[in-house]
């Protein structure tokens, strides 16, 4: 069976572009980073992530240079047609900015605000839960996750704060079931208070999706929680593999996420 | 009764944010925009002797650096329609009381902070105003969060 190709999509200012990639190989995909300016053939991959890092910057806002390249236009429409569009941190934020998420209206619904908290102003860096809201198969990077699992996974940013002025637009996406992940307690307590939500974010929201459920915004970076060797020695897991190099190379949960995506576009895209 | 002080805060190199959003705006079809410029805009509420606070405030490295800004107490906008930029849910505490707390700044009443956009647009006074609003919400401002004003 022809494995599933995916272009990681660079931006001047990237940085997580590898490690995206190492996550989309170890899944069992083929992968390849793509430059911004490489559009040529970029139709002719099964689906796109859109990694972390700094794009452009973050000239003027995070992620909103970016979000005006040609290409988002051509990655907007192969999603429209149900290609996977995986947007990590700074690249979640060109999903927001591009209007792509959570893409009710053609027009920006939402900004991932400066975060929010009583003793850290900016940058924040540090491990977080986040807890699944949707059922398994929900949406495309869901397949292999269960209502209410947590995940262990970093976050890394200073703008994660999602925020709209639309007052009706956060009951759509409960309703909708387009909210994916939200920030928890260990427990999986969803508390509105840090560090539980570690930056003020609206409903404590880590992900949003589509509302085809193709298309995800992610804070959090999951491919930087993709083996066990990256996880941090508080977690038991970790703990159990400290000194196996064969356990610290298996897969870590938030790993499924990529694993989901290759798992869709087997059964939907080739 | 305190009394009002903008300042804004420019910088003596290239500004690379102003260039990008330049040619940003061009590539989004702004062909009448012929340049951005680009200033870090703030307001404070002050006590007592004005031009002692305003001597000291521009001495203060974490908003002027000598070596790299160039600093004003007017806004000189000149042909460039100005746009001021702020974050709606900043209430400049956080500056307030860095200024008040950590450095003396004790007259110190409200602090605020944005930026603030010139563009040199070429076209008629009015249709100008009307470019700038359009490139203020196509790319300049997110409304769910920051709010503008065309001064």
């Amino acid at each position: 069976m022809k494995k599933p190709n995916i272009a990681v999509i660079y931006f001047p200012g990237n940085n997580c572009e590898q490690e995206a990639l190492n996550a989309v190989l170890a899944s069992g995909m083929d992968g390849k980073i793509v430059r911004w300016n490489q559009r040529k053939d970029i139709e002719n991959y099964h689906g796109y992530v859109i990694p972390g890092g700094w794009a452009y910057e973050d000239r003027i806002r995070a992620g909103v240079i970016a979000a005006k390249d040609p290409i988002f236009k051509i990655i907007k429409k192969e999603a429209e047609d149900g290609k996977p569009v995986l947007g990590v941190c700074n690249g979640a934020q060109s999903l927001v900015e591009c209007g792509m998420i959570p893409g009710l209206k053609d027009k920006v619904e939402m900004a991932l605000a400066p975060n929010k908290n009583p003793f850290i102003s900016g940058y924040y860096c540090t491990w977080v839960f986040i807890r699944s809201e949707q059922e398994k198969n929900s949406c495309v990077f869901t397949k292999f996750t269960d209502k209410n699992e947590i995940i262990t996974i970093p976050i890394a940013h200073g703008e994660g704060k999602y925020v709209t002025r639309d007052k009706d637009l956060l009951q759509k996406l409960i309703k909708n079931k387009q909210i994916i992940f939200r920030y928890s307690t260990k427990d999986g307590k969803v508390e509105d208070k840090f560090s539980t939500n570690p930056n003020g974010t609206t409903y404590n929201i880590a992900a949003i999706c589509n509302k085809k459920g193709n298309v995800m915004a992610i804070m959090p970076h999951p491919e930087r929680a993709s083996f066990v060797r990256q996880l941090p020695d508080i977690t038991q897991i970790k703990n159990n593999a400290i000194g196996r190099i064969s356990e610290e190379e298996k897969p870590a949960p938030a790993r499924k996420m990529f694993e989901s995506m290759k798992k869709y576009i087997e059964e939907e895209i080739i | 009764m305190p009394k009002t002080v903008e300042m804004v805060v420019g910088l003596k190199v290239p500004d690379t944010t102003a260039i990008t959003a330049l040619q940003t705006l061009q590539k989004l079809g702004f062909n009448k925009i012929k340049d951005v410029r680009r200033t870090f805009y703030y307001k404070f509420s002050v006590d007592g002797d004005l031009e002692d606070f305003k001597n000291k405030i521009s001495k203060v490295d974490i908003l002027v650096n000598a070596n790299k800004h160039t600093f004003d107490f007017e806004i000189k906008s000149k042909d460039y329609i100005p746009i001021l930029v702020k974050n709606i849910d900043d209430d400049g505490n956080g500056l307030l009381s860095t200024l008040k707390n950590r450095l003396g700044f004790i007259n110190l009443k409200k602090a605020e902070s944005g930026v603030l956009w010139g563009l040199l647009i070429n076209a008629e006074e009015k249709e100008s105003r009307k470019i700038a609003d359009k490139a203020a919400k196509d790319l300049l401002v997110n409304e769910n969060y920051q709010e503008f004003m065309i001064l």
